[in-house]
């Protein structure tokens, strides 16, 4: 009779379940096809556990949630378990070593990688604040594991499981070798440990990583629409295809067209980099210099101005992640730098924010090729300027000076798009 | 015969222990005159836990530590102790809710509160995380203990010692009753736990936050020399007396306070250098620099260098930050007579700490050496304005020019 492990494969706080499960001759099943963000929110599973993470062990006596804990289970199923030692004290020091590989190991390495890939936000004083609690840490251990082969006692215990595979995680993702050689006890120890039959047929074959991972620039969003997922796979799903043609050089043929319509267009008074350039070289009478600037150089029919209003503003309850979506959508704007200029405000001093922005494009439309690759474009309302009414000029005065309160109302951050 | 704890008392980890000792009847006792920062860095202590962390539970077979795993030896002393439930999938449980007590409730706390006692850097961005994850986690317990009166089964297991201890730490010193009752239940668990006579006992009366901890401007410095702890003691134990003024015709002026003001006046307004100061964005160089040399008055004001002594120590980038940081709150109360800037030097640890004063008169101010415990902390080089190069330097540091002397500045903080 098996047990059922909620979990998707390749996660490392299952792998602690089935590795036991491996040395204890107990049965245990990963579920089918499971989906995080899908499989963890039904009310089934939240049943199992209210915080709604993941893994979670189905008995017939009931659900275990905790990855340390569900392996204690399935190490228990077997009676007079060597994995739990064989006295009173040997079983605290398992204990001990459970509880330092979860509060010591594992939350350090989680501190250090989880803001790298986007899971938490990244902040560098705190990141360097984790790497030396890790070191910490990792010396400890290292002094420990200079005098013995196993964590306690004389063979792998369930303290050697966990370990393996808190470690296992910040040597596969984010521990180089460069930064494991300082603790040199701990590499013999963990490669040592990943390579034992039952750990292997588990965890497969196991490489270090190489380098550290970038910071990512955008955190995940917390919640993710239906039609927003869709469109966000679309542009992966058909790529722009590189022009890998060359041009031939051949007598008397045309001149090739060139890839953009915007090109195409009339020439413009307005030169764009020059009012980029004087935007970021004011420092000192804002008004005066650079809107005043603005307004002489800006040409109605070759440019258009647009506003922008986030569309989900109820979801905008945390401001890093607010903050990041910007951020990311700016960088996915990329594409068309030569051809705008923008300014995106984050408004409120409390949740949920408000997102709202300015546009310069070129043309009197926003740009197709912008509207087709940016999925960020249709998550906000555009409404194109009426530079006749004064209060909407004067709202476009406002958004490139940042200026403070915001109809009413505090920034929170002003990001510039040039 | 008795288990020793390593600890000082108070400490809500040993707590733990204490309480499951009471339930089972074993016998465990706290060292005596525990000193945290000398009794755990002593070789014997090391040997127990090579981290150098309380508490440590000493027993006859052997040292533990980690508090979760010495709860559960003193709980399993007892033979079919109810602290550890009746069947398998019951001690799971047990577990299962140990292991979120540290990992999600405990940690949780402890990121939202240590930054703001000092011991950690203060983020604004991960406070906020560190409050959403732990109301979600309070959340998913408060929904838990809407349909069960103990974490797990129908009596107090070592579950509920843990998460009870857990959450004293939260509830007494960061947890107001503003925030904790969005999740009622668990309000009705905690106070109902700790008024049993087994936690009673232990941990005593207590009362609830009343307020958030106030952000700390200093994180504690990972060392303290004893010379250090001297000089910083000394300010409060000898505060400046107030000097009441009473009015009384034909009576003398009254002599004033600051021996500055008794200076011939100067040619100097240090307010209109900081005006200066702040207020030029562009071409620092030829306006502000310039304004400072036409306005410099070395008679009536003089110019110091300063280099920390124990720069060696500098190997945590926000705790030297933060130190600097203090030293100019703390320079306070001489506003009116000086200017400042401080340099955190360096890429990479340890990281150089220089800074450049203007102070009124020809000497650092007495009552400055006097209350200001930092000055020590620096060695103090008068500027000679004849050499070049170190009017040179003067320049750089105003304007926090970069590389500075070949490095990368950290940080650049300007007292005005």
């Amino acid at each position: 009779m098996a047990l059922v492990l909620h979990a998707g494969s390749g996660n490392k706080n299952a792998f602690k379940a089935l590795i036991a499960a491996e040395y204890s001759g107990v049965k245990v099943e990963l579920v089918k096809n499971f989906q995080m963000g899908v499989s963890n929110k039904t009310p089934e599973f939240l049943k199992m556990n209210p915080i709604g993470k993941i893994p979670v062990l189905e008995t017939p006596d009931g659900p275990v949630f905790e990855s340390n804990a569900i392996a204690r289970y399935v190490t228990r199923s077997k009676a007079d378990n060597p994995l739990y030692g064989s006295s009173l004290i040997e079983y605290a020091h398992i204990e001990q070593w459970n509880d330092f590989s979860a509060t010591e190991v594992d939350a350090n390495i989680g501190k250090w990688l989880y803001p790298r890939l986007g899971i938490a936000p990244y902040v560098a004083v705190s990141e360097e604040a984790a790497i030396a609690a890790l070191k910490r840490s990792l010396g400890a251990l290292n002094t420990h594991l200079a005098s013995n082969t196993y964590l306690v006692g004389h063979s792998v215990t369930l303290a050697d499981i966990v370990m393996t595979c808190n470690l296992y995680m910040g040597f596969a993702r984010i521990m180089t070798k460069s930064f494991t050689s300082e603790f040199p006890h701990v590499e013999r120890y963990f490669w040592t440990m990943v390579n034992q039959p039952n750990f292997k047929k588990v965890l497969g074959d196991v490489k270090q990583a190489e380098s550290v991972p970038p910071v990512q620039k955008k955190a995940p969003p917390p919640k993710e629409q239906k039609p927003k997922e869709a469109k966000k796979e679309a542009p992966k799903e058909a790529p722009k295809p590189k022009a890998v043609e060359k041009p031939e050089e051949e007598e008397e043929a045309p001149k090739p067209k060139p890839k953009n319509p915007l090109d195409l267009l009339p020439p413009s008074k307005m030169i764009l980099d020059e009012w980029k350039r004087l935007y970021s070289n004011t420092k000192t009478n804002f008004r005066e210099v650079a809107i005043k600037g603005f307004w002489d150089m800006y040409d109605p029919e070759g440019y258009s101005l647009w506003f922008c209003d986030y569309k989900y503003n109820d979801e905008n309850t945390v401001s890093f992640v607010t903050m990041n979506k910007v951020g990311g959508f700016l960088q996915r704007m990329d594409l068309c730098r030569k051809y705008a200029f923008g300014k995106m405000l984050v408004i409120g001093s409390e949740p949920p924010f408000k997102v709202k922005g300015l546009w310069l494009f070129r043309g009197p439309e926003i740009p197709k090729f912008v509207m087709d690759e940016v999925y960020d474009m249709e998550l906000y309302e555009w409404t194109k300027v009426d530079i006749s009414d004064e209060a909407q000029k004067e709202r476009v005065s406002a958004m490139i000076e940042d200026l403070e309160p915001f109809e009413g109302e505090s920034l929170l951050d002003a990001k510039c798009f040039k």
